[in-house]
């Protein structure tokens, strides 16, 4: 005999009910109601991410977020352009922005005396120089 | 298909779709025979063996998404009947009869459903979500409730919708 038609049991419907809101929600309101549900969301990235990713998979996957994330800094940092130039480039400007700074003394004196003794120097005072407005981000010497 | 174009499709899938099917195994094998890395481990096989091309990330999700809530129904629905018919497969079995879970209907109402309100009924201080509780728990349908309360079917909808929200503090409290 066939039972009768019947309507979701509430336990389903309220597994329903979340269910929905995990395929609505995005970002840091998915985050909170996961943690709601007592879902931490990097565990659950974790948990998928080991069950997804074989060798060449988990290596292609940390390539590409390591590309996504460029592209993120990239948009966020004006400066990003600045780190892509090449070393000879980056001493040229330095070079220039110092010849500059001895000429006008518009610059501080720590600024001038700062020694340069690694490219990664180099990128943080030309990303200074960016932030502070005296070169554009193609190294430019700004007016 | 390809399987190599299939799983690179994979790694198409954002932070917020993984996280969303990994949650999603969670609370469709809560309470289930299953784990929740076996219904992912097996949406991902369906999706490397599928003739469904890869179009993206929100095509590779949608494919999962429905792959795991068919794996995890298929499993619930066959768990609950092989639970009502045990005993009756057993006589079958050696009588030479068909096996009843094969045949057998999807079983009633919940009886954990009573339980669910009486949680909700605690945590809850909205009235109107409590007196649709107990109206629900004295079986009455919907329309003898609207007929009571004197809702339309709009405020009933809306109240039932307040009530479900409290679903996900009862998951968080492993009660569902």
């Amino acid at each position: 005999m066939m039972m009768p038609d019947r309507e979701s049991s509430l336990r389903e419907e309220l597994l329903d009910e979340i269910t929905e809101n995990l395929r609505l929600l995005k970002g840091a309101e998915l985050d909170a109601y996961l943690l709601e549900l007592g879902l931490d969301p990097d565990d659950l990235l974790a948990s998928f991410d080991d069950v997804f990713q074989d060798p060449e998979i988990a290596a292609k996957r940390r390539m590409f977020e390591a590309a996504r994330r460029r592209l993120q800094a990239s948009a966020d940092a004006p400066s990003a352009l600045i780190f892509s130039l090449d070393a000879a480039r980056k001493r040229e400007i330095f070079a220039t922005v110092k010849k500059r700074a001895d000429a006008t003394g518009d610059m501080t004196i720590a600024a001038r005396n700062r020694r340069i003794e690694s490219e990664d120097d180099l990128d943080s005072l030309l990303e200074a120089w960016v932030r502070l407005g005296v070169i554009d981000e193609s190294g430019n010497l700004k007016e | 298909m390809d399987q190599s174009i299939k799983a690179t499709a994979l790694l198409m899938l954002t932070a917020d779709q993984r996280k969303k099917l990994a949650a999603l195994a969670r609370v469709k094998a809560r309470g289930s025979s299953l784990e929740p890395d076996d219904l992912l481990q097996e949406a991902r096989q369906r999706w490397l063996k599928s003739d469904m091309p890869a179009e993206g990330n929100d095509a590779t999700f949608d494919f999962l998404w429905g792959a795991v809530n068919s794996i995890a129904s298929n499993n619930w629905r066959r768990q609950a009947t092989v639970r009502r018919m045990e005993g009756q497969r057993i006589v079958a079995a050696s009588a030479g009869s068909p096996d009843p879970v094969e045949t057998a209907p999807d079983s009633g109402p919940s009886p954990e459903d009573t339980y669910l309100r009486e949680q909700i009924y605690g945590l809850c201080e909205d009235d109107e979500v409590r007196t649709l509780l107990l109206h629900q728990d004295d079986g009455a349908p919907r329309a003898e409730i609207l007929s009571e309360l004197g809702w339309n079917v709009t405020k009933y909808e809306t109240v039932k919708k307040r009530m479900k929200k409290w679903g996900a503090r009862l998951f968080q409290e492993g009660k569902i």
